[in-house]
């Protein structure tokens, strides 16, 4: 029998006010206390012993951002007593135009904190131990003074955070000063806010899909209601992490999910409908079952126009399919499920049907029913993967969802992305939970905020434009959902991850309306709005693309720089400062490209010489002194191709405009010099090569050897000895596949006197070409040790029945290899 | 090391054994919780008892059944919870919560789960004169075990080996002396061939009599595997297995490609051979059907001349003293010829491995067979000591969680430390009727004058006294790709099968399909393996 409401919220504001570590505990009056500022992505736990560890970034509150976006700092006071505190907003001016930020768009956030048992993995973020105080819960101020919990404890930090918004606002740089008061004392905080004329027009690209459960409302807010479920759908939103709200017993309507998906339409960060509609393992199309799945789809089709076109943002999450790959039965239902012509491409086709039948087609245009049906079509099938399912991903039709640090490979990276944009229009999604973990990004409680903001990185670098959240809203305890679990100081409550499961916490017993953040959610919203700058950027590099009629350049070559400082592969940067630097190295070239040239310079490999090709209006360029007459490729469209040389010298240029730039030159030396007659090659049994002039292909076999043991471990390869790479900063080639069959998966190896360092893998679908280029700087070897380069293969898969299988002959042609010292 | 049988206690999860074992209403008594597995808790009512004699602390003691008993202990440390001082178990979460570093129990933070012990260790014993500390006198293994990142945070309780023992009635009635055993596994398989031709021609005396017998669903064949494989690969190689690593030093899902495993699965799989009928060749049939202890009743009782079994034999089954059962070495994996310098067929093989028995000191090879080379001499006896005899129990273990009583820790550790004294040592020997701890008095032996050793223990403590023994135990390994990733080291890797290889080499699976089977199971969850273990640079 369920206890009394009213005993509930009784117990409920006793836990409120036990954990929000400003009353209780030492009575010291002290009124000595700093202040510091720090980075938002970093936890300043509320104990003290780890102070000199953190960076402080001064006295004052500098914040930078894009347009229509959210960007906040942390202001935090370590106090020797208990004291009052209160931060009062002024006004921010800029003093150039004289525009203000209303006030408004300022929200201040009382840090409270969770405690922590232990730190769940033994290989986690060893920043956090057990009995650490974490910062999670934003409580806005007012509702902290409200409550009473404005107040510091004794010998500890207590963080605020400054939030600012820049929607609605103009570029520009805003100043003014706030008040802190502490105790008796007040202390003037300067507060800096530029705001870069940056803006993504339209929705965000990257979806999302973050599921909230009507189940646990009742236990975090006492309501479980409509109202209450659109309330946290709408927060949820706020944090670009679209909502999927899964009710006990219920499946939303499709007039329901029509509801709800107009109401929230108008929201920017709103780009993702999940249908609410769960497959179950016995899930067959051509039954009412599939009628019901396929209903959705109807829905959102009736009621898409041109202006809200509903169905490019339809998806589903199978979710009884989740983690499939470890799950037996789970992995026996998958194939039919999610196979070419499986049940579900059974149902988008039903849906199809339904509305030729119901004779949608026959009152619209040609144009529109192709659009519609080539929409259903795509509807993306989120399939979440604990591990690496190569097998499944070569095989079936579906947006597959690992697990972020399944993509610390580049091969991996590679193989996702390459049959995403092969069979599901490049939908490619990811996601997080109780794994993984440190050093991997999470929302774990025992982990900095860093990791996650750099997600959004990764997620733009990996081409991810989708990440799943399994559960927003736990407020209790997942084994022990009967009984009541304060939800503001429990940190684990599903015995696998400190932090997994919830997001944010019940405003209910503060009197809000609304539930409020975490810093966690802040600094994955964080992450997808650097996610919408590097969108900004990659779409006014397409700008220039199309402009110039380029079709042969990846626009990551503009940002793998910056990409480079913030994470390898799936592993990020633990320097807080990167990210930030990265962020303005990034508005610096999105404000940059605005330039009255037009000019747009990339470097590329030409079979074997490497040119700087230059696009501008500019009809004539000065280039290291000399006037040189551009290509007129149309209209104020020039182009330019200057062969670069093997020295690092920059290289000038000037428009007739009198607008100079510098090319940095990287001065690539060829190291190999492919010829008919190369005998610096060596291959492991069987396999073979030909070499042509700035060329070798090889054909590359596996074996059997005597026993299994070998034949798992032995190494099909092609080696290049000889090379100087002693000193050398990048390595830079092309390769392609010429098999009409297999794929290639390899790795790059150095092959030393006492070690062999891999530095590099790949992924390359069959008839495809691919450059290479390997950053050398932070190999652990050194260099004069290396006796060779090698690229390896693996020998073996597994097939569908778990069998041992080998490769077929795998074919790789490469360029010759380049050398940048 | 010994498992539960869990149908036995199956009905008893979770519940502590009656009160009356020690219980204690003295708010001052040293709680302690200990596991009843097979070496039983009488060792430690002994011990408690003339601790309480000496010094006038008093216990509370609550035995906890079984493998359930364990698993619920062990629940209670991993949850930072529970209320008693000292807790005997075989803690599933040791290395876990050591690594996870600060933990915070019952509101208060501390450095580590467990109370380091580095104290207890050290501490010389007053009035023993020479290798007078616990440090100094407990087996290096068990030591090794207990330490994690240089500290000590527990202290075993219990000792043992896995090996092949013999019924010495029914081997001498099949045919060969007590001075003759199997030197390599050829021999060992010749050996059974002629049991099984001795059996069938006398089906009367020989009645349900096999070479061997087990028990197929808590059998320890998995527990000697390692043996054979140490033989072949030698220590080097092992200790990079066991650092998680394969054969080339790296990390990665072909870690079960040493040619030792393969070579160790060949040998198992010929011991679990099966006719075409469906029966086993060497196994005795009741191997399908009997429970672990009832198995262990029927090999006392003459149904099989040998048996994989443990030093727990004779404490769990009283029978044993009543019975001439010995243990002997784990033969020679004959394969290993192909590792040495010479050519020998097995029969030399044999003659090198005797003579590594009767010169185990590494360089004492006067007198070596004429047609062996010394370089190989040294890797028969190297292989011969490092696979010989599976050491196990290192996981039976006295930890105190850090969050116990502070008033009584002193205490608590004071008992710790005496248990290794001389005279703890000493009693513990005596209540267990020779059996003892996994260390040696100052004195350097143990008195048998309060003992009368059963030929079983007299043979077993021989074992313990050459020390030349396996210490590479399957089944519980410290590195975290063990230890916190899951693998299993008893190349039982699967992503879907049941039960473990014993269970698939019985069942007909190829040795090449195990291996497979493995590597196909890290495979597919290599990228879980390395979240739970980091990746390397």
């Amino acid at each position: 029998m369920r206890k009394p409401v009213f005993l509930l919220s009784l117990s409920c504001l006793l836990g409120v006010i036990s954990s929000c570590g400003g009353n209780g505990g030492e009575q010291n009056e002290s009124s000595v206390f700093s202040t510091w500022t720090t980075y938002s992505t970093s936890k300043i736990i509320q104990q003290t012993y780890n102070n000199n560890n953190y960076i402080n970034t001064g006295d004052a509150v500098k914040i930078k951002m894009m347009r229509d976006e959210y960007e906040s700092s942390q202001l935090i006071i370590t106090s020797e007593g208990r004291q009052s505190f209160d931060l009062i907003k002024g006004d921010l001016i800029d003093e150039a135009t004289g525009n203000t930020i209303p006030q408004e768009n300022i929200e201040i956030y009382v840090q409270k904190y969770i405690e922590l048992e232990l730190n769940m993995h033994s290989s986690n973020n060893p920043l956090f131990v057990g009995g650490d105080m974490i910062p999670d819960m934003l409580l806005p101020l007012e509702y902290a003074k409200s409550s009473g919990e404005n107040f510091t404890k004794a010998n500890s930090n207590q963080g605020i955070t400054i939030e600012i918004s820049s929607y609605g606002l103009p570029a520009g740089v805003y100043k003014g000063e706030f008040t802190l008061k502490v105790g008796e004392i007040s202390k003037q905080i300067p507060i800096e806010v530029t705001i870069w004329d940056i803006l993504l027009e339209g929705k965000s690209t990257i979806q999302s899909c973050w599921l909230i459960y009507s189940m646990y409302m009742l236990t975090g807010e006492y309501d479980a209601s409509e109202k209450m479920l659109d309330t946290y759908a709408d927060f949820l939103s706020k944090y670009k992490a679209n909502p999927y709200i899964i009710q006990e017993d219920v499946m939303n309507s499709p007039e329901a999910l029509m509801q709800d998906v107009k109401r929230m339409w108008n929201i920017k960060n709103y780009n993702s409908i999940t249908i609410p509609y769960d497959f179950p393992l016995t899930y067959d199309a051509s039954t009412a079952q599939g009628d019901r799945a396929a209903s959705y789809i109807v829905k959102l089709a009736e009621e898409s126009t041109e202006e809200n076109f509903y169905l490019d943002y339809a998806l589903f999450y199978p979710s009884t399919y989740d983690e499939a790959d470890v799950i037996a039965p789970k992995k026996a239902a998958s194939p039919a499920f999610f196979k070419e012509g499986g049940s579900y491409q059974q149902t988008l086709e039903k849906a199809i049907r339904m509305l030729e039948n119901k004779g949608y087609f026959a009152t619209k245009s040609n144009e529109w029913n192709e659009r519609v049906k080539k929409a259903i079509r795509a509807i993306p099938d989120v399939f979440t993967n604990v591990n690496l399912a190569e097998g499944w991903v070569k095989e079936y039709p579906a947006t597959f969802c690992p697990q972020i640090n399944v993509l610390d490979y580049k091969k991996y990276q590679e193989l996702y992305k390459d049959y995403a944009n092969k069979n599901v229009n490049g939908d490619f999604w990811t996601y997080t939970c109780c794994s993984p973990n440190y050093p991997y990004p999470s929302h774990h409680l025992d982990d900095d905020c860093l990791s996650m903001r750099i997600m959004g990185w990764m997620e733009k670098a990996f081409d991810i434009n989708g990440y799943l959240f399994f559960m927003a809203n736990m407020y209790t305890t997942e084994k022990r959902n009967n009984e009541y679990t304060t939800p503001y100081v429990i940190a684990n409550r599903n015995d696998s991850a400190n932090g997994d499961g919830f997001i944010m916490y019940p405003g209910r017993p503060y009197g809000s309306p609304t539930p409020f953040p975490s810093m966690r959610l802040v600094t994955y919203r964080d992450g997808l709005e650097d996610y919408d700058m590097l969108e900004v950027f990659e779409r006014k590099i397409e700008a220039m693309k199309d402009k110039y009629g380029i079709d042969d350049l990846d626009s990551k070559e503009y940002v793998k720089d910056i990409y480079d400082t913030l994470f390898n592969n799936s592993v990020p940067t633990e320097e807080h400062a990167k990210v930030y630097e990265a962020r303005e190295e990034l508005a610096k070239r999105i404000l940059n490209f605005d330039n009255e040239d037009d000019l747009f310079t990339y470097a590329k490999n030409d079979d074997g010489v490497f040119n700087l090709y230059i696009h501008t209006n500019s009809p004539t360029l000065k280039i290291q002194g000399s006037q040189v007459s551009g290509t007129l490729l149309s209209e104020a469209r020039y182009r330019y191709i200057i062969p670069l040389n093997e020295t690092k010298e920059n290289i000038s240029i000037v428009t007739d405009k009198g607008n100079v730039y510098e090319y940095a030159n990287r001065g690539y030396k060829n190291i190999t010099n492919f010829m008919p007659d190369y005998d610096g090659a060596k291959l492991s049994k069987n396999s073979s090569f030909v070499a042509e002039t700035g060329r070798i292909h090889a054909n590359i076999e596996s074996v059997r050897e005597e026993t299994i043991s070998k034949t798992i471990r032995f190494v099909p390869s092609i080696s290049f000895e000889g090379l100087e790479l002693e000193g050398a900063k990048k390595l830079k080639f092309n390769y392609s596949n010429p098999s009409s069959i297999e794929n290639l998966t390899f790795d790059v190896d150095l092959v030393g006197k006492t070690k062999t360092v891999t530095i590099a893998d790949h992924f390359c679908m069959s008839g495809v070409s691919k450059s290479m280029e390997i950053d050398l700087s932070k190999v652990n070897m050194d260099l004069s040790d290396v006796k060779s380069l090698r690229f390896s293969f693996v020998n073996y898969y597994f097939d569908s029945n778990e069998e041992m299988q080998l490769f077929n002959t795998r074919e790789i042609e490469l360029g010759d290899i380049f050398a940048s010292y | 090391m010994k498992k539960m049988n869990l149908a036995l206690f199956a009905s008893l999860i979770a519940i502590p054994a009656l009160a009356g074992c020690g219980s204690n209403d003295d708010p001052n008594a040293i709680k302690i919780a200990c596991v009843k597995l097979g070496y039983g808790t009488e060792w430690l009512t002994a011990l408690t008892k003339r601790y309480t004699e000496k010094t006038g602390v008093t216990f509370s003691i609550q035995p906890m059944i079984g493998q359930a008993g364990n698993n619920g202990l062990d629940d209670e440390l991993r949850a930072l919870s529970g209320s008693y001082d000292l807790y005997g178990l075989r803690p599933n979460s040791f290395y876990f919560l050591l690594y996870s570093g600060a933990v915070n129990a019952k509101g208060k933070r501390y450095e580590t789960a467990f109370e380091p012990l580095d104290d207890i260790y050290t501490a010389e014993y007053s009035g023993e004169n020479g290798n007078n500390t616990m440090e100094k006198k407990m087996d290096e293994s068990f030591k090794n075990y207990a330490n994690v990142n240089g500290h000590y945070y527990a202290v075993p309780w219990a000792n043992g080996f896995v090996t092949i023992m013999r019924n010495l009635d029914i081997w001498q009635k099949l045919g060969f002396s007590k001075e003759e055993y199997p030197r390599t596994t050829d021999e060992l398989f010749e050996m059974m061939d002629e049991m099984n031709k001795k059996i069938a021609s006398d089906k009367t005396t020989f009645s349900e009599v096999a070479p061997m017998i087990y028990c197929e669903t808590d059998e320890y064949y998995s527990t000697i595997l390692g043996s054979w494989f140490a033989q072949y690969e030698g220590d080097e190689e092992m200790q990079k297995f066991y650092a998680g690593r394969n054969p080339d030093g790296k990390r990665g899902p072909d870690m079960f490609t040493y040619e030792g495993i393969a070579e160790s699965l060949k040998v198992m799989k010929k011991i679990l051979e099966k006719d075409s009928g469906g029966k086993y060749v060497y196994q005795n049939e009741k191997s399908k059907s009997l429970s672990f202890t009832s198995m262990q009743q029927y090999f006392l009782f003459g149904s099989a001349a040998m048996c994989v079994n443990g030093t727990w034999l004779e404490v769990e089954n009283a029978d044993t003293r009543n019975h001439e059962i010995d243990s002997i070495k784990i033969p020679m994996v004959s394969s290993i010829v192909d590792k040495l310098v010479g050519d020998y067929n097995d029969e030399e093989l044999r003659e090198m491995v005797s003579f590594v028995d009767a010169h185990y000191e590494e360089g004492d090879n006067e007198g070596m067979p004429d047609f062996s080379e010394e370089e190989d001499i040294e890797t028969v006896r190297e292989s011969r000591n490092t696979g010989s005899v599976m050491r196990t129990d290192y996981d039976h273990l006295f930890v105190i969680p850090s969050w116990a009583d502070q008033e009584k820790k002193p205490e608590t550790k004071k008992f710790l430390q005496w248990m290794y004294s001389d005279e703890a040592l000493q009693l513990f020997y005596d209540t267990m009727k020779g059996h003892h701890l996994p260390a040696t008095p100052s004195t350097g032996s143990y008195n048998q004058d309060n003992v009368e050793l059963s030929y079983f223990r007299k043979n077993a403590n021989k074992f313990f006294a050459e020390g030349n023994y396996c210490r590479y135990l399957v089944n519980t390994v410290k590195d975290k790709i063990f230890s916190v990733a899951g693998v299993q080291s008893n190349f039982s890797n699967t992503i879907a099968k049941k039960k473990n290889c014993i269970s698939w080499l019985a069942d007909g699976m190829t040795v090449e399909k195990v291996i497979e089977e493995n590597t196909n199971a890290l495979t597919s969850k290599w990228q879980s393996i390395l979240n739970s273990i980091g990746k390397e640079d």
